[in-house]
């Protein structure tokens, strides 16, 4: 079902390709560099331009970019923030009035290779905290886009990662181990967890962004709300089809044959 | 003495302690002390290079608790140590009489065991007071709505408004959410704060949550704030 949304802020989406964030991590420094092309949203010269950075720690750091009218890119530090699933957002913001004129979140970044990296992905992960004997877990916990602050993350061990959780599933065995059961369980909370859940093609929360991501997979929509006793049938068949597209089972077997 | 830092084998021995002091409670035996070793082993933990003052006996209020925690370690640490969350855990191990009333008041895990989310750090009864004092230093009559009561719980407000990122780092929410519930001559919160009902301090987090989509609440200054809490919340805006 399509659901109508009624923008009465004329609020405007920032589509993420206008926007370059590169992250540069060197042991313990993090910092990051941004630009920005606004042009096309005509905002007022005189807004301002926040990045806010986020973490699934206590605090967010916030950076003042200067105006639309005279941005000040540069680069900043935010080795403060630890852990490896940082979240960017960001806002243009009527100074006077302080509403929300233009806003980019959970904004991809990109690696210092200039390919998408994995610290903003669909499921971003982490491998800072011990998780007291167990190797791996989904927790509904980081902030996300459309104001979420559940949004999942997969943590890995701390001593079983070596601090270095996407290190860790670049491990065939581990991400063919991994990956489909997490998605399996982030697809259940979403679909058989609560109130029925209605898929909007629009949204970009990270409910939403993964029903996509898992209707890609499989190629068919959502079973319809009367056939909701087919939505286990569904998520197994999206997290098979993500396990077969991505080739983490050969890439198991293969491993294991060597 | 030197305030220490679990490792994972004292992380896990403390919170065995806590599972058995639990049981203990529950079955109305007395809960016995933290296990000196388990402060001091060096198999349990490591010296930080803080030193731990004498402890008071007790802190009558979150507040005092923060306060005393906050001389220990220089304003330029702050980076450093409010991430040590063993530390932390080894803090609430060693103080742990005077967070729970003298081992009578017991909460849950992670009460005492300190995590780094923003779900999960203010729920320490030593790290969240902590990170709130620190950041109001300059004006602490801001928060006194959140660190007015004993340090053995968490009061509503504090519950309603700990886990959310943009009201612990805005000086101008938090005074609104002092002045809406935080009642000066009582030294307490306002009667009704505590409640589900209109006004309250969880319609205020869903009315900021609302405005949060159309608003940066960072740009928005304490006197905007006040005038743009609906009319749901003037029985807390009179009082």
């Amino acid at each position: 079902m399509t659901i109508c949304r009624i923008n009465f802020l004329k609020r405007k989406k920032i589509v993420g390709n206008k926007i370059n964030i590169q992250l540069s991590v060197v042991g313990a420094t993090k910092r990051f560099s941004i630009s920005a092309d606004l042009a096309e949203y005509a905002f007022p010269a005189g807004s301002s331009i926040f990045v806010d950075v986020t973490q699934s720690s206590m605090e967010a750091i916030r950076f003042n970019f200067g105006t639309v009218g005279s941005p000040a890119f540069r680069e900043e530090d935010i080795s403060r923030l630890t852990g490896e699933s940082v979240v960017f957002n960001l806002y243009v913001i009527d100074s006077a009035t302080a509403q929300k004129l233009g806003v980019a979140e959970a904004i991809r970044i990109k690696s210092q290779d200039g390919k998408l990296g994995g610290s903003n992905s669909l499921l971003p992960v982490d491998g800072t905290r011990e998780l007291g004997g167990i190797l791996w877990r989904v927790d509904f916990d980081i902030s996300g886009a459309e104001g979420a602050s559940d949004a999942p993350v997969l943590r890995i061990d701390k001593q079983a990662s070596l601090n270095s959780a996407s290190e860790f599933l670049n491990s065939p065995v581990h991400s063919a181990l991994i990956l489909p059961a997490a998605m399996r369980l982030i697809l259940a909370k979403i679909l058989l967890e609560g109130d029925a859940f209605e898929y909007d093609p629009t949204s970009a929360s990270w409910r939403h962004a993964w029903v996509r991501f898992a209707m890609t997979q499989t190629g068919d929509a959502l079973p319809e709300k009367n056939q909701e006793a087919d939505l286990p049938d569904w998520i197994d068949q999206a997290c098979a089809a993500f396990s077969r597209r991505s080739q983490l089972h050969d890439g198991f077997l293969k491993h294991i044959e060597k | 003495m030197n305030i220490r830092r679990f490792n994972q084998q004292g992380v896990d021995a403390f919170r065995e302690y806590l599972r058995q002091a639990k049981l203990y409670a529950k079955t109305k035996l007395p809960v016995q002390p933290v296990p000196v070793e388990l402060l001091t082993s060096d198999t349990t933990s490591e010296p930080t290079a803080y030193v731990m003052p004498t402890l008071p006996e007790v802190f009558a209020t979150k507040m005092d608790l923060a306060s005393f925690v906050d001389r220990v370690f220089p304003r330029n640490k702050y980076d450093e140590i409010r991430i040590d969350v063993g530390m932390w855990t080894w803090l609430a191990a060693c103080m742990f009489d005077q967070i729970t009333n003298g081992r009578k008041k017991l909460k849950e895990e992670r009460a005492y065991v300190a995590g780094l989310s923003f779900q999960e750090f203010y729920r320490h009864l030593v790290l969240g007071p902590y990170f709130i004092f620190f950041n109001a230093k300059e004006d602490l009559s801001r928060i006194q709505v959140l660190l007015y009561d004993d340090p053995t719980t968490m009061n509503e407000v504090m519950v309603q408004f700990g886990s959310y990122q943009t009201l612990m780092q805005n000086k101008g929410l938090q005074a609104v959410v002092q002045r809406l519930y935080y009642d000066p001559e009582k030294g307490r919160i306002k009667r009704g704060a505590g409640g589900k009902e209109a006004g309250t301090p969880r319609r205020l987090m869903d009315f900021f949550r609302q405005i949060e989509l159309n608003y940066d609440l960072q740009s928005v200054n304490e006197a905007k704030f006040w005038d743009m809490i609906p009319a749901e919340f003037s029985k807390f805006k009179k009082a």
